[in-house]
């Protein structure tokens, strides 16, 4: 019951951070998981669960949303500034080279740390499993709240896809509004991360599913997109119980060998047209 | 550079760029002193006498460590820090891009990949001794299965990035799930491996990582000036009559190889291939063969002083190179970064 919720909570969670991320950096092969974002706060996590072992749960949440704003605020840094000639490429190889960075730091501190590593794989791998209800409640009403505040936003991010100029036009006081974006982005990455551990390309693939049902208005496809990886994560979920009988893979495995033919298939299909 | 000279040797003329020869020697100079300071410190420092005494004597019991220990263990680092800076810049230029490295083609998610299943499943039964074939094994079917996969009547550098990276981070799940469910150890002294490190080198690693790289090295010279043009927008470069689409892949598999054997030997460290060339850029700013022969030297510098941080930091403990390498490199690459936004 507990593993139902919180994969359905993490499911929307990512996936309507990887929508606000793809319309906010205009970018859409934006997500938490390849901008770097999951792997900031994975890194924090690691950083304290190796500094002290008998870690209070609230704390290596603190430690998840922490890591996940640093990455995002790097991550905002270069997406913000003016377009270059290679712009969606750039962001996204600095993003890579980001979380590469930030893996390196979490395999160097576990080689260090060789209790820990037991412990902090399967995390590191994405699970939902066994976590006790007491622990995890904050964080599934932390991410429930966020994804009740973006409801208010979905038409100012309307605007903003239409472009910044006519945002401004439009009396939208842009910088705010992407200010929250990245808020409410970090706030549901690292609730996430600090639920469910490293699950990656649920945050991307989901809106092109959802924006490929609904069309492109921000008030049908992002509600649309949270119900969809719910939907997705659950079913990852129930396949990675049932994938090798008597264990389990890990479902942030699952969630890469689903997801990376679908993310191959559809770079196919748009990336050539950037060159 | 300005200064450049013209060297003939009767039918034999180049253009040398001098005083950026200079600087590289120079350079080279500073890496010896890290070679030397590499030999005589460690957990039985030598004083100056002693490691002469060493040096002339291999089997008394200070040479032995010299030799048969810190010596190997030492060029072995520096020679897989060249094969990754070398291999970084070539990505750099042909994928038009600064932060390319030989993480974003997943040379080295598959060079792990391969690795981390071969200690998992083979190690037991056939010992460690084939680790490195299956690293580079691994490292080259990544890139051809990205190139395969971007491929579509040619390739683009945007393509060949998304796909490294997508691949990556499918490989990486697999590596992960290797790790998972094999035993404890196993997954140790991956781990060890996954963070770099040149632990353990002896003669035989060296002689065969130097074949390799001399190999590579003899392969990639003709196609040097190719490299050079690779940054030119497509179109230009078939004006000027370069066969763009073969020279990508051409140039791609050579540094996936020289990639994919210093990765088999040192681990997957990482940063050193991204760092490296801007290292080498920032200090000769004009491309060309010294350039290369800088970012080479540098990524062997920042390998063996890494190793040395990583012997000399906390002494009990023997850290793995690629932590250390990491840490070099992350300042560097923030700085970059902003650099590059403004």
């Amino acid at each position: 019951m507990t593993r139902t919720l919180v994969a359905l909570t993490v499911g929307a969670g990512l996936g309507v951070a990887g929508g606000i991320m793809q319309t906010l950096t205009r970018n859409p092969l934006a997500s938490p998981g390849l901008l770097g974002v999951n792997a900031g706060a994975l890194l924090v996590v690691v950083c304290l669960a190796t500094l002290g072992s008998g870690l209070p749960g609230w704390l290596a949440s603190g430690g998840a949303f922490a890591g996940a704003a640093l990455a995002a605020l790097a991550v905002w840094a270069i997406a913000m500034r003016p377009a270059a000639p290679s712009g969606p490429l750039r962001l996204i190889l600095a993003g890579a080279a980001l979380s590469a960075l930030f893996h390196a730091f979490s395999q160097a501190l576990l080689v260090i740390d060789q209790q820990g590593l037991d412990t902090m794989l399967f995390w590191l791998a994405g699970s939902v499993a066994a976590r006790p209800l007491t622990q995890v409640w904050p964080l599934m009403l932390v991410t429930l709240a966020v994804l009740l505040a973006c409801w208010f936003y979905l038409r100012q991010w309307n605007v903003l896809a239409a472009g910044e100029a006519v945002a401004v036009g439009a009396g939208i006081s842009v910088r705010r509004l992407q200010l929250i974006s990245v808020m409410c982005v970090v706030l549901l990455a690292g609730a996430a991360v600090a639920m469910a551990g490293n699950i990656v390309f649920i945050g991307l693939i989901v809106p092109h599913l959802a924006r490929r049902l609904a069309g492109p208005d921000h008030r049908h496809w992002l509600p649309l997109a949270a119900l969809l990886g719910a939907a997705l994560l659950l079913v990852a979920d129930v396949m990675s119980r049932t994938l090798i009988p008597p264990r389990e893979v890990p479902i942030g495995v699952m969630t890469a060998l689903l997801g990376a033919p679908v993310f191959m298939a559809l770079v196919r299909r748009q990336g050539g047209r950037h060159g | 550079m300005g200064e450049a000279r013209v060297l003939r040797l009767g039918r034999f003329s180049r253009v040398v760029a001098w005083r950026a020869w200079c600087r590289v020697v120079a350079a080279l100079l500073v890496v010896l002193l890290i070679l030397l300071a590499s030999l005589a410190l460690g957990e039985a420092a030598l004083s100056a006498p002693q490691w002469l005494a060493a040096l002339r004597s291999p089997d008394s019991g200070a040479g032995l460590i010299l030799w048969q220990l810190r010596l190997p263990r030492t060029l072995l680092g520096a020679l897989v820090g060249a094969a990754l800076a070398l291999s970084g810049w070539l990505l750099q230029q042909v994928m038009r891009n600064p932060l390319a490295s030989p993480d974003t083609l997943g040379v080295t998610a598959g060079a792990a990949t391969l690795a981390v299943g071969y200690l998992a499943f083979l190690a037991a039964d056939v010992g460690t001794a084939w680790m490195p074939l299956a690293a580079a094994l691994g490292a080259l079917l990544a890139v051809l299965l990205v190139m395969l996969a971007a491929w579509r009547g040619g390739t683009t550098p945007l393509r060949l990035v998304l796909m490294g990276i997508g691949l990556s981070t499918l490989l990486s799940a697999v590596t992960t799930f290797v790790l998972v469910s094999s035993p404890l150890t196993t997954t140790l002294s991956a781990y060890v491996w996954l963070t770099g490190s040149v632990y353990g080198g002896n003669w035989s690693d060296v002689g065969w990582l130097a074949a390799c790289f001399g190999v590579a090295l003899v392969v990639l010279m003709p196609w040097v000036r190719l490299a050079l043009l690779a940054p030119l927008d497509d179109g230009l470069a078939v004006g000027i009559g370069v066969r763009v689409q073969w020279t990508r892949t051409l140039l791609i598999l050579l540094a996936a190889g020289l990639a994919g054997i210093a990765v088999a030997w040192g681990g997957a460290m990482a940063f050193v291939g991204l760092v490296a060339p801007h290292v080498a850029r920032r200090l000769l700013r004009q491309p060309g063969a010294a350039q290369i022969a800088m970012a080479v030297v540098v990524g062997a510098g920042m390998t063996m002083a890494a190793d040395l941080a990583g012997r000399l930091l906390f002494p009990p403990l023997d850290l793995p190179a690629g932590l250390f390498v990491a840490a070099i490199g992350t300042p560097f690459f923030l700085g970059l970064m902003m650099k590059q936004a403004r």
